[in-house]
């Protein structure tokens, strides 16, 4: 221990900034999602407190405040405006999937996570220029835009190389699986995020087992429950016919196995973990298999990510899957627990491999496991007072959920703590987000509102519950994130603009239904609806590449593709937080922290008012003495500067 | 680590018309010619070297390995050749929802794929459309910035593999007069 606190000194007492010494070198850390505002989730008077000890060191070393999101307030749209300093209306970023006219609008052309989707540089293609770079999980990053002197570390859903998503399986039940027909079958090209097992055709009873064979990614899994353990709740799991197994409990987890799995028919070599999350009477069973979410076709360059895992273990890159996979039974929520502090680990371990091996000049890193926890089912809506479920738990529960959270920041900071030990004097250190998060109480169901207004044509499959929507007859889609294509004439095959009299007339019947719109208790989601000639100028959106109206709704409400049967609007959803569509000036929950700290920065500084997230870009460059990029569309803080 | 065993040789290449030859120099290669091209080396992380070439209507980085057996050679360019097919395969949309769930890139769009092998070279490659920013996917028009090349030779006279990406001027013809270029002899 003594040891440790030495070490720590001299980590400690090596930074010494001064008001002439230059930042030759950034790390930035953006872990997604990470809420920090002035009321619930004060993050500084936590520091203060003792809570987070690093966040306070570097509220001590730096300056600090809170950081306001562009519209819409999601990850794509933020980690762009914060990476270029300008908003979606020049970057491009205007949402995930985006639609462009003269396409079909299921078949999106452009993904808002892929780096090809930017209209400018990124900070690293002007500081990659003479600086060496990495880039660890950060959205938008991939495909690898920066050719050398760099390494580019998985991205997120770029749209480039092996990615591969930890897998849930589970005994087929027809209820459970129509529920979570629109959430486990959108992975259209890789596997389903939930797969069922019939128990015809992939479990055979034998004397002593229940066996079943599964598919994972190619390769054969053996899985079989001893049939007369009434002693204990556990399945064996093998790759090779039993000849070696692992023995799983209910809740518990394997060592890492390695092994192959199958990409585009290439062999990938991998990790996988088995974990039991249930087994009801010896038969009902609930499993997850996680994988190693780097691999050498999702790194850039070659050799970099076996060098990483050979360092540091298997990547966890963040728990539960997009759309969230545990959020169906309270045995999930220990599964997201554990793999929660697997991510928040390996992230921290993967800091200081990188920083010790690759000494990298520029370094940004992003964890998505925070925007995981606090967006899904189990913390936010109980944890927060403006939730309609606050009082569903005890206090006791409450205190209880508070620590689950309490300890995922602690994590975060425990990463700045490992950032901390290996930055040196000319280092500029920032720690941002791109948006917190708030309790979702309702989901609304916009293409229910439009099918009962006949604007939309459709059928649903029984078996699956899917709906099947027909485009060339249907007028009115709402797509997310926030947006609502309109044509009198279809939808379909391709998408295109009108500008006839038919098509304003539909358009403002449309934004009539929506401003009416109300729930059970007389309120109304709607915040602002905008048409498409004016989200530039309101929202500072590419109308190139919004839909014909963009909606913004109010916090407690989040709006939802799904048609149902019963052509319910308003829902109560299993997540219970949200960030995607609302106006982040108005809603401190969804801000985020900005702390910076390196040479001419103020020194235990408050910035006196919140920030908007396109100035981090001018700022940074300002303290690193470089010019700002042309187009920038955000203001230099000069109130940190000594 | 498969593919970096080796690297660091003296490795001379002899191309058609003109030769690609790289000096080593206590370790440090520094230059590297390819028909009208002259290539200097740049910084890059490990043991991984790259070599950039710019005029008025291109830029081209190269990335040289060694690698001793044919078959791993051969097995390299596939996993690479599918990484970069990935960029433009139909994929699951980022923030999937109901209806929208796969991301396709137009077929006026796409890169075309070539494939020239014989007894000295493997030889993959795809010509399409690069960004702005120099990255491939360019898949709708006003992201459409550069001719884009992107391939993997393998030279088995001398066991380099070499890595190209190339960004041409959109209106210019100069990616084909490269690619004639690219040879092992």
């Amino acid at each position: 221990m003594k040891k440790l606190i030495f070490i720590l000194l001299i980590s400690f007492t090596s930074i010494s900034f001064s008001e002439t010494g230059t930042n030759e070198k950034l790390s930035w850390f953006i872990p997604d999602g990470f809420r920090a505002d002035p009321e619930l989730f004060n993050i500084f008077k936590w520091a203060q407190e003792g809570k987070l000890p690093n966040i306070k060191k570097m509220m001590d070393m730096g300056s600090y405040g809170y950081s306001i999101p562009v519209f819409p307030s999601h990850t794509p749209a933020n980690f762009a405006a914060l990476v270029t300093g300008m908003y979606p209306e020049i970057n491009g970023i205007a949402d995930g999937p985006m639609r462009i006219e003269g396409k079909s609008l299921q078949n999106p052309s452009v993904g808002g996570f892929s780096s090809s989707a930017r209209k400018v540089p990124a900070i690293w293609g002007d500081l990659g220029k003479d600086k060496s770079v990495v880039l660890l999980s950060m959205p938008g990053s991939t495909p690898p835009e920066l050719k050398q002197n760099a390494i580019t570390i998985r991205g997120r859903w770029g749209g480039w190389g092996a990615d591969f998503h930890s897998v849930m399986f589970e005994k087929i039940n027809t209820k459970q699986r129509i529920k979570l027909a629109k959430n486990s079958k959108l992975f259209m090209q890789g596997m389903e995020l939930t797969q069922f097992i019939d128990y015809d055709k992939n479990i055979i009873d034998d004397k002593e087992f229940k066996n079943i064979k599964i598919n994972f990614y190619g390769t054969e899994v053996k899985a079989r429950i001893k049939k007369n353990n009434k002693v204990k709740k556990q399945i064996e799991f093998s790759l090779d016919n039993f000849s070696t197994s692992y023995l799983v409990n209910e809740s518990g987890w394997s060592n890492w196995i390695p092994t192959e799995v199958y990409w585009n028919e290439r062999k990938i070599k991998t990790n996988i973990k088995f974990n039991l999350v249930l087994l009801k009477n010896n038969d009902d069973f609930r499993f997850r298999i996680l994988i190693d979410n780097i691999n050498d076709l999702i790194v850039y360059p070659i050799g970099i990510s076996e060098e990483i895992v050979n360092n540091i273990g298997p990547m966890v890159d963040f728990p539960d899957n997009f759309p969230p996979q545990l959020v169906y039974y309270k045995e999930d929520k220990n599964t997201f627990l554990k793999e929660s502090d697997l991510s928040i680990n390996w992230h921290s371990a993967a800091v200081d491999m990188i920083s010790k091996k690759y000494k990298p000049d520029i370094f940004l890193h992003d964890i998505y496991t925070p925007n995981q926890m606090l967006t899904s089912r189990w913390w936010m809506g109980y944890i927060d007072p403006k939730s309609k479920r606050y009082n569903d738990v005890t206090n006791n529960e409450r205190k209880k959920l508070w620590n689950d959270v309490m300890k995922m920041y602690k994590g975060i900071d425990e990463i700045v703590g490992k950032t901390l030990q290996n930055i040196d004097k000319n280092t500029l250190f920032v720690f941002s987000s791109d948006h917190g998060a708030i309790p979702l109480d309702r989901s609304v169901l916009l293409n229910n509102l439009f099918a009962q207004k006949g604007w939309i044509s459709y059928i649903i499959n029984e078996n699956t519950g899917e709906a099947e929507i027909d485009w060339d007859k249907s007028k009115v889609v709402f797509l997310k994130m926030s947006n609502i294509y309109i044509n009198a004439n279809g939808l379909g095959p391709v998408y295109k603009r009108e500008s006839n009299p038919e098509y304003y007339k539909l358009r403002n019947e449309v934004i009539e239904a929506l401003k009416s719109l109300k729930d059970n208790d007389g309120n109304l989601p709607l915040d602002e609806v905008v048409v498409w000639e004016e989200v530039a100028s309101k929202l500072h959106l590419p109308p190139d590449r919004t839909g014909d109206l963009v909606v913004a709704n109010k916090a407690g409400y989040g709006w939802a593709e799904d048609l149902t049967k019963d052509l319910e609007v308003f829902i109560t959803p299993l997540e219970s937080g949200y960030k995607q569509a609302v106006f982040a000036e108005k809603i401190p929950g969804l801000w985020a922290p900005f702390i910076i700290m390196g040479n001419g920065i103020k020194k235990n500084y408050a910035i006196k008012k919140p920030i908007s997230h396109i100035d981090q870009l001018p700022t940074i460059f300002k303290a690193m003495n470089r010019a700002i990029p042309d187009k920038t569309q955000g203001i230099i803080i000069n109130e940190i500067f000594e | 680590m498969k593919y970096l065993n080796n690297f660091l040789v003296i490795i001379i290449v002899q191309l058609l018309n003109v030769q690609i030859c790289i000096a080593e120099q206590a370790n440090n290669f520094n230059s590297l010619t390819l028909g009208n091209y002259n290539f200097k080396i740049i910084q890059s992380f490990g043991s991984l070297k790259n070599y950039e070439s710019t005029n008025k209507e291109s830029n081209i980085i190269i990335r040289s390995l060694v690698e001793e057996n044919k078959a791993i050679a051969a097995n390299f360019i596939e996993d690479r050749i599918e990484q970069f097919k990935s960029i433009y395969s139909p994929k699951r949309v980022d923030y999937p929802g109901q209806y929208s769930k796969v991301i396709t890139c137009p077929i006026e769009l796409q890169p075309a794929f070539f494939k020239s092998n014989d007894d000295k070279k493997l030889l993959s490659y795809f010509i399409g459309y690069a960004t702005k920013n120099k990255v491939a996917g360019a898949c709708i028009p006003d992201l459409v910035h550069y001719k884009h090349f992107y391939g993997i030779l393998y030279c088995s006279n001398i066991k380099t593999l070499y890595e190209i990406e190339g960004f041409f001027d959109s209106n210019s013809l100069e990616i084909f007069k490269f690619i004639e270029e690219i040879k092992c002899n």
